[in-house]
């Protein structure tokens, strides 16, 4: 059955749109991502202009998130405070970052903004999770336990502007949590996603955050950056296709509540080294995709829809 | 000859328009099966047909000799496009290892879609001449940037993308001529086709001259609730984000609700 898409001009099977709302949704259940690094790539590839694909599911992230954020919060796994220090700098980051988009629109430059900021990302990210799950299941393998480290005082000690995160049981300054929500902000303007991807390992590895509070206030970031990403996408380039968005978002809202579940009987490495792969998948397609000679190397697009 | 009723309507239009055209030897009717096209939810392209008739003026002609060799020489011609649009054609170019977007031309008032069929190959019934100077073809569409150069690459880029996206078509062999009076043309529109207002022309060629053509008017237009999405989107953007995002946020929510309900 095909349904048409007002924003998009075009029809598709509900069905496809569907399975690939549940699919992601799932995913981001168990990850804590938002699922926009999995979606923003399938949507383009299903023929969805790369523009509409980066604003329209960014709100199907915001549905998946707020399920998530609230199944998590339930269990207690979401800091609060620290979620609004993220939420502000990440709806600072998404005004710069939706304001880059609309410019590299303009000049043609948006999908290859896209595709580095994938490749660059997702694969700086995806291979420090890679090499640290592999280290992980190695020492369980020869039976080491790892040494819990008191950790060691680093320039990110030093920083200004300290604050009590008591659910974190944390005492650090706020800038360092500041620059972490911007930058999500501008990758979820950007690239369409949730930032989760960027966040949790910051999370892990820059704050330092207990990782029962990690997943959850990550999703609740998520919710309100896309939030706000979709929004700013409505007024700067009229982008979002409700219809497109609500289809998705109500397929990967199902998921990601079984995803839930599913996530919270796997064990720490193998979500970690799921998903690192996952990552690192889309990576080497996006890489590969810049670095072989297009089929076509010309592109039309109307000029009506890019704002000249 | 005039076995169905609905022949002899279009017969009585033929006699009428007639009148009009007493220095012509042929007269031609068309109209389409529809002339709106409504974008719904469920849109997923649309058939139309392009139907109509011709009629000798055997009244006038029936001393001639060749009145028979005539009958059999119609071609049709039938070309549809919609109004003309503005696109940018962009040129990848490898830099430094990856392909780039580096250059591009704009082009304005190309048609964003447009169909040619006919009853058989153009090249067989109408000199090059002729097809060029009347526009007929993928070939012969006017493609140039703003300084009115035609730049063959980017020529045929939009029309090997066009193509590509079923928006441009060209062939033949697919309008049929019956007992050679009726015509028809099978349009088979994509359902990434533009809105907006299109044009069918119909030609008429006998001796490797168009003696008539004939215009039929088509809108394609969204209608009811797609209409009203996408003027909202773009007439109040900030309510319409907001909408969106509340949306979101309350199927989130509700589902979130239903499954704690379930569990």
């Amino acid at each position: 059955m095909q349904i048409y898409l007002p924003i998009a001009e075009l029809s598709m099977n509900i069905f496809v749109l569907l399975a690939m709302g549940g699919g992601v949704g799932f995913l981001s259940g168990i990850f804590g991502v938002g699922g926009g690094f999995l979606m923003t790539p399938l949507l383009i590839f299903s023929g969805v202009p790369p523009a509409i694909a980066v604003a329209s599911q960014a709100s199907q992230i915001t549905a998946a998130s707020v399920s998530g954020a609230v199944a998590h919060w339930r269990r207690g796994g979401v800091d609060f405070k620290m979620g609004l220090v993220l939420i502000g700098g990440g709806v600072v980051g998404t005004y710069f970052g939706t304001m880059i988009f609309t410019y590299l629109r303009e000049i043609g430059q948006v999908d290859l903004m896209i595709s580095l900021a994938y490749v660059v990302f997702l694969g700086g990210i995806g291979f420090l999770m890679f090499i640290e799950s592999i280290r992980r299941i190695i020492q369980n393998l020869r039976g080491i336990t790892p040494k819990v480290e008191r950790r060691q005082r680093t320039w990110i000690d030093a920083l200004p502007f300290k604050m009590r995160f008591r659910k974190s049981k944390m005492y650090i300054s706020v800038i360092m949590p500041l620059a972490i929500g911007g930058l999500v902000g501008v990758l979820s303007a950007i690239m369409g996603v949730g930032g989760g991807f960027v966040m949790i390992p910051a999370m892990i590895y820059l704050l330092h955050m207990p990782t029962n509070v990690v997943i959850g206030t990550s999703l609740l970031q998520i919710t309100f950056v896309t939030a706000a990403t979709t929004y700013l996408h409505s007024i700067n380039t009229q982008t979002v296709d409700v219809v497109l968005a609500m289809v998705l978002l109500t397929a990967a809202v199902i998921g990601a509540q079984v995803g839930v579940i599913v996530g919270a009987k796997l064990k720490g490495e193998q979500l970690r080294i799921l998903l690192a792969s996952m990552v690192l998948i889309v990576c080497a397609k996006m890489a590969y995709d810049l670095v072989v000679e297009p089929k076509d190397l010309f592109t039309v697009s109307a000029i009506s829809s890019e704002g000249l | 000859m005039f076995r169905k009723s609905k022949i002899a309507l279009v017969a009585a239009v033929i006699i009428v328009f007639g009148e009009f055209n007493q220095g012509r030897a042929e007269t031609l009717v068309t109209d389409l099966s529809q002339h709106l096209i409504e974008i719904t939810s469920q849109f997923s392209g649309r058939e139309l047909l392009l139907f109509g008739a011709l009629e000798r003026h055997a009244m006038e002609s029936i001393q001639s000799d060749d009145i028979t060799v005539q009958g059999l020489d119609y071609d049709i011609i039938v070309v549809v496009q919609s109004s003309p649009t503005d696109v940018v054609i962009r040129k990848k170019n490898k830099v430094a290892g990856i392909w780039i977007n580096s250059e591009d031309q704009i082009i304005r008032g190309v048609p964003g879609y447009y169909v040619i069929g006919s009853t058989r190959p153009l090249d067989e019934f109408l000199s090059k001449k002729d097809q060029s100077e009347l526009g007929l073809g993928l070939e012969n569409l006017r493609i140039v940037n703003d300084d009115g150069e035609e730049i063959k690459e980017y020529k045929e880029a939009l029309i090997r993308n066009m193509i590509e996206n079923g928006l441009y078509k060209e062939s033949s062999g697919n309008v049929m001529i019956k007992d050679e009076i009726l015509f028809r043309a099978n349009l088979a529109f994509p359902s990434n086709m533009p809105v907006g207002n299109y044009t069918a022309d119909v030609y008429l060629v006998r001796d490797s001259k168009v003696i008539i053509n004939h215009r039929t008017d088509l809108l394609v237009d969204k209608r009811g609730l797609e209409r009203f999405i996408f003027n909202f989107a773009h007439d109040y953007p900030p309510y319409y984000g907001i909408i969106v995002v509340i949306l979101a946020i309350s199927i989130g929510l509700f589902t979130g609700f239903v499954a704690k309900k379930v569990a």
